[in-house]
């Protein structure tokens, strides 16, 4: 395929841009495919259930749905790469006005879980490898297991209850920053420290038993140099690896916990324009998404082949 | 090279001594504790290189790194005497046998791809090494080139920007060699340093450890399963079976009169001595190594030897001294006559 | 086709025979030619030992006899019969010509089946026998090789690294085939157990005229085993005699350094010669003679002009060189 002959001689920032398009206008596809699945009348849903069949045609003429499918696609992708995303008729503004707003909160909120998750996690987890068998090991153990078998929305509404309500610590919800990000980040990260720490235990315990820890103690390089340089770099490669496939877990929590703090992120406006069976935003919201899922992605392998020159 | 053929006067202090070294197993749920290694000892003179010989089972590699006291839980060693350059380390803490790896005494690994990490430049990994000493970045590169120079490696400024995984197997046990040299430590343990290496690759790493050694006065420790680099690197030379030492001498005297069934039966064994047209069987020594896990009483040895006395099965043998040289056998203590 | 029943008394039978074998990996410019013309053949009851170290490619010629790789070029034949590109299920027939003994037994026996079944499964496979038979045939040959009763039923991870690989053996002449590719079946093993799994390849050599080619790296196990000796150096032959001639005269530099680095203790006429440099990188060869890098008889001839094997007769080995001794 011309594609691969390509890619072999083009440079690997170009293949991966090159990439993340085929994975972009898939997508795109998709979700053009999938409205047409869906058992609603994209035309009905804008006018309204009181709507007389003369309204219907007026507006299914303005929406030009009576166009064949090919030319719609066309025009459709023709708009997504100049982000017209469309007007939204439940809140009555373009899409990407919309998005523009909520996707910075949404965007806020992953990284901060993204970094919680790591920090906390990898840390729990470099400790319980280093005091491998020890007590810490233990409990960090069952903490896991406990904490990835809760329910995040229930987790959010205790933190809300006990640190919002009964010790007034953080606001009980909105978009306050920074105080109003802490617990819904907390929320959103904490099952990713489970599987974090649980991921950096093994690699460091790995890394620790190797013949590389034992050569540097060999040569008498301290313990804490060989732990906080080396087996952090050692046992990185696999944790990024997994973060960027739990991605798109991260986000459907987003979801979720938006909704319980009231975090005026894109989740909500997801979950609501699904409500609403409003069409363009909703697709909006999910070709923004992809791109946001892609991005992270691409700047995660990065992390990855910088930390990692093996894999280069 | 310089082959002292007799265990002449000491008139120098030994670098390295090891007095009653012994390394076991202890098992998590109780259980009895397994000895790998026992009653291991080793006086090494400065600039004076040894060998230790043996197979797998045999202790040899587990001995090395207690000597550096580098074994973990669940194995763990204790010894009546450790010096190093006469320093006593016996009852040492943690922290001062840190202090004294790499700066006193330096180990190089059998496997070069793993003795580097793999996530770090070369030069990155020798600075770290060089600055454990207050050193300034900008001297410690340029002490880094020199000892890649010394070691042998072309184009130094090049590699040190470069990736291990980048590397030969050749270059990169060099450079372990480099990092183990980094601080001028006055013994090195090889632990089979060429064993992973192509044939024209040993010889050349065995000779830069020679060539190194007689420089810079280092004495050498090698631990090796294979007899035939003795004569050409070690002065003298140690035999391992079963977790303990059953002789111990000068190269030219272990290999031309082995005293130990053992040694005789390893070096009868050995294949490569024959350029004769016909092909012939290899004698071989019957049973297989030791397992250290179900030792029985005795000479470790005796289930294989062919000379085995009865007491060889009931009481292990003490090592005496003959002719300056140490053999652990009741065979030879008992035909000479002499004991301690 | 003579499927391996035991070849009697006829040496002088071309159990293996490559000709002008090439193989490459990669596209260009990435291209590695693993395998530049090589010519080689294995006769009955006798054993070649290919030598050479990593990147000289022994390995994938044996892989080429074994035809478990098909050559770009040249020709591959057992027992007069080209076998080069055959397929499907004419290649699984001549599977009973020859078999291979790998260099790790604990990797190339499945660990999940027992020791008798990994000697029956080649049985199965080729559906000789009934079920009671391939049992017997199994333990026949377990016994053989050394292995006591009471392992038949045991699992790789319960033997020894000596055990594993005589097992590999009595897998491998289950089917009782003419020829047996070993690439470097010893290597892996304690020096004291070495010497018992080469004293049995022998004696089942012995017993069954089989041809051996032997592949290693270590010549101190070449100088038992082998009759012939074939030294490779980055995919070509520079040296190709009998034992005494490779050995005791031998005429290539290479050869030569090989034998003065050996850990035989092999001393050779002249000193102890240590090469410089690394083993080279097939990617790159250098022009000519590929080993002139490294070569201290090097001069301007061997830049221009590959050299080719010449002179192999019974006074001396044939050898690829400018200017061998």
């Amino acid at each position: 395929m011309i594609a691969l002959t390509v890619r072999q001689s083009a440079a690997p920032i170009v293949r991966r841009i090159g990439a993340m398009l085929l994975t972009l206008w898939f997508v795109l596809t998709l979700t053009f495919v999938l409205t047409f699945a869906i058992p609603t009348d994209p035309a009905r849903a804008v006018a309204g259930p009181k709507a007389t069949q003369e309204q219907l045609e007026t507006i299914r003429l303005s929406l030009r749905l009576d166009e064949p499918m090919a030319v719609q696609y066309v025009r459709y992708l023709a708009s997504a790469a100049v982000l017209d995303l469309g007007y939204s008729h439940s809140q009555r503004r373009p899409v990407s006005d919309i998005l523009l707003e909520r996707l910075p909160y949404t965007a806020l909120l992953a990284v901060s879980a993204i970094m919680f998750q790591l920090i906390v996690g990898g840390a729990l987890g470099l400790w319980a490898a280093v005091r491998s068998g020890g007590l810490f090991d233990k409990v960090v153990f069952v903490g896991a297991l406990v904490v990835v078998a809760l329910p995040q929305f229930w987790v959010g509404l205790v933190l809300l209850f006990v640190f919002g309500f009964k010790l007034g610590w953080f606001p009980l919800g909105g978009a306050s920053l920074p105080e109003g990000l802490v617990l819904p980040a907390l929320t959103l990260g904490l099952a990713g420290v489970a599987w974090t720490s649980r991921i950096v235990r093994a690699t460091a315990s790995e890394a620790l038993a190797s013949n590389i820890v034992l050569g540097l103690r060999g040569r008498g390089i301290a313990p804490r140099r060989i732990v906080l340089k080396h087996v952090v770099r050692l046992a990185a490669g696999p944790i990024l690896s997994v973060l960027a496939l739990d991605l798109g877990l991260l986000l459907g929590g987003a979801v979720l916990v938006e909704a319980v703090f009231g975090w005026p992120g894109m989740g909500n406006t997801a979950f609501q324009a699904l409500q609403q069976k409003d069409l363009p935003l909703i697709m909006g919201s999910v070709i923004v998404g992809s791109i946001f899922v892609l991005v992270i992605n691409a700047l995660l392998d990065t992390a990855r082949v910088y930390l990692d020159p093996r894999t280069r | 090279m310089t082959k002292p053929d007799t265990l002449g006067v000491q008139s120098v202090a030994p670098i390295l001594v090891v007095e009653g070294l012994r390394t076991f197993l202890t098992p998590d749920r109780g259980g009895v504790t397994i000895p790998l290694v026992e009653r291991f000892d080793l006086s090494v003179d400065p600039g004076e290189r040894w060998a230790i010989v043996g197979e797998s089972g045999s202790g040899k590699s587990i001995a090395a790194r207690s000597i550096m006291c580098l074994v973990d839980p669940p194995l763990s060693s204790t010894a009546d005497r450790i010096e190093i350059g006469g320093l006593d380390l016996t009852d040492a803490s943690r922290a001062a046998w840190r202090n004294v790896r790499g700066q006193r005494i330096a180990m190089i690994l059998q496997d070069p791809l793993t003795a580097l990490s793999p996530v770090f430049t070369v030069g990155n990994q020798l600075v770290e090494t060089i600055r454990r000493r207050p050193v300034s970045v900008h001297d410690a590169r340029d002490r880094s080139l020199d000892l890649l120079r010394q070691v042998g490696i072309p184009d130094p400024a090049l590699r040190l920007n470069a990736y291990p995984h980048e590397l030969s197997g050749g270059m990169r046990q060099r450079i372990a060699i480099a990092l183990a040299l980094a601080c001028e430590p006055q013994v090195l343990i090889a632990d089979e340093p060429t064993t992973a290496l192509d044939v024209t690759v040993q010889a050349q790493i065995l000779e830069l450890l020679v060539t190194l050694s007689e420089k810079t006065g280092t004495a050498v420790v090698m631990i090796t399963h294979d007899i035939g680099i003795l004569p050409e690197f070690a002065h003298k030379v140690a035999v391992m079976y079963g977790g303990r030492l059953v002789e111990t001498g000068t190269v030219s005297q272990v290999l031309n009169t082995p005293l130990h069934p053992y040694t005789q039966a390893l070096l009868r064994a050995r294949p490569g001595r024959s350029s004769s047209a016909e092909r012939r069987r290899l004698p071989v020594i019957g049973g297989a190594p030791p397992d250290l896990f179900r030792m029985q009483r005795g000479c470790p040895f005796a289930p294989r030897c062919e000379a085995a006395l009865s007491t060889c099965s009931e009481i292990k043998p003490e090592r005496a001294m003959i002719d300056g040289r140490r053999v652990a056998c009741h065979l030879v203590t008992s035909s000479m006559g002499t004991a301690g | 086709m003579p499927s391996g029943d035991v070849v009697n008394g006829n040496s002088g039978l071309k159990l293996l025979e490559l000709q002008g074998v090439r193989v490459g990996f990669g596209v260009p410019p990435r291209r590695v030619q693993a395998v530049r013309a090589v010519d080689l053949d294995v006769e009955a009851g006798e054993t070649l030992a290919l030598v050479g170290e990593s990147g000289s490619g022994k390995s994938t010629l044996a892989r080429i006899a074994m035809r478990l790789l098909v050559p770009d070029d040249g020709t591959v034949t057992y027992a007069g019969t080209d076998v080069t590109r055959i397929a499907g299920r004419p290649l699984r027939d001549i599977r009973r010509h020859a078999q291979m003994v790998f260099q790790d037994p604990l990797s190339s026996l499945d660990a999940r089946m027992t020791v008798r079944q990994a000697v029956e499964e080649p049985l199965i496979i080729h559906r000789i026998g009934h079920r009671t038979e391939r049992r017997l045939m199994a333990e026949d040959l377990l016994r053989k090789v050394g292995i006591s009763a009471e392992y038949d039923t045991k699992y790789p991870a319960a033997l020894s690294g000596g055990q594993l690989q005589r097992v590999a053996i009595a897998r491998a002449l289950v089917l009782s085939p003419a020829l047996l590719v070993c690439d470097e079946p010893v290597s892996a093993l304690d020096l004291s157990v070495q010497a018992q799994v080469l004293n049995l390849l022998m004696d089942m050599q012995e017993e069954r005229q089989l041809g051996l080619l032997f592949i290693t790296h270590d010549l101190s196990v070449v100088s038992e085993i082998a009759d012939q000796i074939a030294v490779m150096y980055l995919g070509r032959i520079v040296e190709i005699g009998t034992r005494r001639q490779v050995l005791g005269h031998p005429r290539h530099p290479y050869t030569v350094a090989l034998l003065s680095s050996a850990s035989g203790g092999w001393k050779t006429s002249t000193d102890r010669v240590v090469l410089d440099g690394d083993p080279p990188s097939a990617i790159n060869p250098p022009s000519g003679c590929s080993f002139r890098e490294r070569c201290w008889k090097a001069t301007e001839i061997c830049s221009r002009i590959e050299p080719i094997v010449t002179g192999g007769n019974a006074d001396h080995s044939g050898v690829a060189c400018h200017h061998p001794f």
